[in-house]
Order: C-alpha cells, then structure tokens, then sequence
C-alpha cells in the first residue's frame, strides 16, 4: 500500500487545486479561529457585564482543544471537495480504468482513495492540533490535555466526511455533480437533522421518552454531535430542555457510519464496470 | 504455450448480448487480429480480459493463470482512447505507469522515442492532438518492454506516416518474439500486419484461426474474354471451379489452388476454343471474406 500511496503522490503533487484547495483550509482553519479568538477577547471580553458574564476564555489551554476542534469542524467541506475533485477526476481522465489496465486490482485502486481519505483527515487534525496550540499559548494560560479528546472526535467527523464524499464521488464520477449532491447532501441532512431534534424535544416533554437528538444519529449529524463548544452558561440553561445526550450511542452511530461508506465504495468499484 | 485463453465469456447488458458465449486461444509469439465491424464486442473483450469489465459468465486464462492484476502489470495495453492524467506531462504520467507497473522510469526516454514524442516530452497531455495522444498510449503501451501487448485500434487518429510507422512498429516487435493481441475495424490492418485472427460478430466469433488457414486456401483468379458469358457457361466443368462472379467486364473465379494452376485453366479455356484476353492469380481479399462471413 505504500507503493500505491507512492504512486498516488505522483498524481497529486503537480495538481493545482490540491496546492490551492490546501492553502485555503489552512488559512480558513487559522482565520476562522482568530475571529472567534479576537470576538472573545476585544468584544465580549471588553464588556462590563459586572459579572452578569462569565468569562469564556475559549482558547484558554482548558477550552483551546475543545474550541479549535469545534471551530473547524464547520471547515470540513473543503477537505472533502479535494477529495471528490481527486476522486472523480479519475473517472473524468478514465484514469480509473488505466491503472487497472496497467496492473493495480481493483482493490487497491479503491483502498488507495480510502487511504487518502483517512491521510487527509489526519493532516487537518494535526493542523486543529497546531492550531490550537498556538493559541492556547496566544492567550497566556499554560499548558493543559483537557478536552483533547475533542481532537480525537474532530478527527472523525473529518473520516465521516471524506468518506461520505468518497461514496457520493464512485458513485456519481462526474466532479461538478458529486460536489453539487455532496453539498446538497450536507443541506438536506442539516435541515432533517433540525426537524429530527424539535422532534426530540417534542417525545422528552410530551410522552417522556428521551431518545437523545435524533439528528445525532444520522450520518453527518452522528459526528457533528461529537464536537461541542466548551461547556458554558449558555449550555447548561438550554441542557434542562434538551434531549440527553447518549455520548456512546452517538460514538457508536459515527463509526458505523465510517464502515458503512467504506464498505459501500469498495463494493462499488469492486463489483461494477467502470 | 497460449499467453490468452478464453472460454465461453458472456457479457449480456439486459438483453443485448455484447459477447454471447465466444472461445478461443492466441498462440506465443502471433499477432492475433480481432476483427469486427463496430459494436460487435472487440473493446468488451478486451475490457473483460483487462478486468474493467465483469463478464456475465465464462473465464479466460493470462499466461496460462486465471488472469489477476500481476499477469497485467506485465501486458502493454492501449484500450479504446489513451487516458491519461490532463495535468500532467507526458513524463509524468509515463512515471505513474511505471510505478503502478513496477518498472523502471529509465525506459520512459526510449519508449517516447519509439513514437517520436521526445522533443514535446515535458509538454502536458491536454496540448496534445490526437495523434500524439495516440502515440503517448503506445508508448505507454510499450514501457518495461512487455512481452505481450493488447492494442484496441492502435492507429486510431494518427495520420498516415503515423498509421505505416505503427504497423511497422508492430511487425519489427513480433520479430522480437512478442505477442499482439489487436482489435481493429480495417480489414486492411488486420490483413497487412496479423499472423492470426478471430471475426467478430454481434457478440459471436465467426470464424478464427491463421490467416492463411482462413484466407489463404482459396484464391480467386480474375479472367476476361472477348465474351465472358462462354467462360461463365463452361466454368462448372473446369477442375478445382468453387464459385464465380462478375462485375466490370470481370469474372472473378474462386479455386482450389491445389486442383488447378493457372496454366491449367488458360488450357481448359483453350481446348474450349475461348481465348482468354486476362488472367490474374491473386489471394481471396480479407475483404471478400469478411463481408461473405459477416453478411
């Protein structure tokens, strides 16, 4: 597999919209980060509330793995765009077909993309990672793990989302399309999610029954349940009228959802013409 | 030794039946010439055997071995149109062959100036026409110096010293002991540079064997007399006599070239008191043949 990761490297190293595409996360990453950094600190942080608000110290070492995490979790649609156009411009050039033809099965076509995808989520967790570290350090606390697991579930969400546009791409190989489903894809599932939720909260008040968030359990939602904001006063007043939070359940529905994709793309080159 | 056996292979879409149950073997060392007009199942075959497509039914054997992804890395194949990554120049994507081939790139250098691609070698796919693109697939084709090579319409949008260099090309790389596995619609082709060939048709083999086996055994003779319905009347009665037509002032004669010589038949004609103004020996055009087998 490291040949193949090799000859993956090949192709990738010279394509323009892999060196802009990465520039643009990494500044969005940093960017995103510092308007949420410098809100807290000359605006919120400013106001004389007389204690009326607590301080929320968002990048402090406690909160900065937790903070980062969360911020750039909303970023994650442009890893997952290089992904589709890499994907799918191998169904474009009919480069697909060529690589079996010269002597890959098909397996390691496919495993290969799924080994990228997995690549990928790793580099930007290692950039939330370098980020949150820098400022953590910015905001002069010293230094703490607490709440790094949220790195670890950032780290999925992005898995989720590659592999989600891994399928979407095998399944629909042309670029422009497999963008415009994965997008529409990510609307469709927010706005059900949102419904999903009410209905929560609905069953909790009215019958009893506390299922959670159902939009948890669907699968963009499953790991973008993972990631919260720092606990703060906001979130304990709205927890009283919100659905539990099942966090195993909602673990267990993201791994699922991880298996369930990369089963689907193998089978999908595996088993068909291309 | 068979370096390509197939047995039986169906592919059906619904109810077409692309390929419909055809066999055959292609023995070391030939240049096997599939032939067949358009959408007979020439690419399918060969999609089957590369595995970008998945038969209905039937197998086929690579070196004697079910065919897998190492019996490939050693087979040059050219399938339909070259696809190739548009990004990149031709360099690049001849190192991205050699990788997924396990071949070394100090070969990229003579493979691009086989087909005359050196000067334009760092140049990127998407400026080039088609013919060079066609070039740059043979090439690709011909990297790690395969023994085998699978061709679908190797001179497809080349022009025409492009055409006679890779017919060339492809008679010297026989020479060398290779074997070619060749899909083309020209019969010309297929007659000019195969040793072996299977006609295609509608998903079924027609007929397939050595091309002298399948077109060399009868040889029609063109004759002409001041009145040709005399040769036609007393053509029954001449010895090694298959079949006849005419067209153009022409007779065209069918023989057993083992019954009768050409000599023989300018006697027969005498001793019948016609004398014969044209009489030409030539060997049953491919052409012939193939529309008598496919029509």
């Amino acid at each position: 597999m490291v040949k193949a990761l090799k000859t993956e490297w090949l192709k990738i190293k010279r394509y323009n919209a892999f060196l802009v595409i990465s520039i643009f996360f990494v500044i969005g990453v940093v960017a995103s980060n510092y308007i949420v950094y410098s809100f807290n600190k000359n605006v919120i942080g400013k106001v004389d509330s007389n204690g009326m608000l607590p301080d929320l110290a968002p990048y402090n070492f406690v909160n900065t793995w937790q903070t980062t995490s969360y911020t750039t979790g909303w970023l994650l649609m442009l890893p997952a765009l290089l992904l589709i156009i890499l994907i799918t411009n191998e169904f474009t050039y009919k480069t697909n077909r060529q690589n079996i033809i010269d002597g890959w099965s098909r397996e390691t076509f496919i495993d290969v993309k799924l080994l990228l995808a997995v690549l990928i989520a790793a580099a930007s967790t290692v950039l939330v990672i370098i980020t949150a570290l820098s400022f953590g350090f910015a905001s002069g606390t010293s230094f703490s793990m607490n709440h790094f697991s949220h790195v670890g579930f950032f780290f999925l969400k992005a898995l989720s989302y590659n592999l989600i546009a891994a399928f979407i791409s095998v399944l629909i190989k042309r670029t422009g399309f497999a963008i415009g489903v994965f997008f529409i894809y990510m609307g469709a599932e927010n706005i059900l999610s949102q419904i999903l939720d009410a209905l929560s909260v609905n069953f909790r008040e009215s019958d009893k029954i506390d299922l959670g968030a159902l939009g948890d359990y669907l699968p963009m939602g499953a790991s973008d349940g993972l990631l919260t904001l720092p606990d703060n006063f906001i979130k304990s007043m709205a927890s009283k009228v919100l659905p539990a939070n099942y966090f195993y359940v909602v673990l267990g529905f993201t791994v699922f959802y991880i298996l369930l994709f990369t089963f689907l793309s193998r089978r999908k080159i595996i088993k068909s013409d291309l | 030794m068979e370096i390509l056996k197939v047995n039986e292979l169906k592919k059906h879409y619904g109810s077409v039946r692309a390929l419909d149950g055809i066999s055959f073997s292609v023995p070391q060392g030939s240049v096997f010439g599939i032939l067949g007009p358009n959408g007979s199942g020439k690419t399918t075959l060969l999609g089957i055997i590369m595995d970008v497509l998945k038969a209905t039914s039937g197998s086929y054997l690579l070196f004697g071995k079910t065919g897998d992804a190492e019996a490939r890395k050693n087979i040059g194949t050219l399938l339909e149109t070259p696809n190739f990554y548009h990004y990149l120049s031709a360099v690049e994507n001849l190192k991205i062959v050699a990788s997924i081939k396990e071949k070394d790139e100090s070969d990229i250098d003579r493979v691009l100036n086989v087909v005359n691609l050196s000067e334009r070698k760092h140049y990127k796919f998407s400026t080039y026409s088609l013919g060079m693109k066609q070039r740059l697939a043979i090439a690709s084709a011909l990297l790690g110096d395969p023994k085998v090579l699978v061709l679908d319409e190797p001179t497809n949008g080349l022009d025409p010293s492009g055409i006679s260099e890779t017919r060339k090309l492809i008679k010297e790389l026989n020479k060398l002991g290779k074997t070619i596995i060749m899909a083309s619609h020209l019969l010309d082709e297929v007659e000019k540079v195969c040793t072996h060939v299977a006609i295609l048709k509608r998903g079924n083999i027609l007929a397939h064997g050595s091309v002298d086996e399948l077109f060399g055994a009868n040889n029609v003779i063109e004759l002409q007399a001041a009145d040709n319905n005399l040769i036609i009347q007393n053509l029954t009665a001449m010895p090694g006599f298959i079949s006849q037509n005419h067209q153009d002032n022409v007779v065209f004669v069918t023989i057993n070239p083992n019954e009768i010589t050409e000599e023989g038949i300018n006697k027969f004609f005498f001793e019948k008191g016609i004398v014969l103004r044209k009489i030409n020996l030539k060997k049953e055009s491919l052409e012939r043949k193939f529309m008598e087998l496919t029509n």
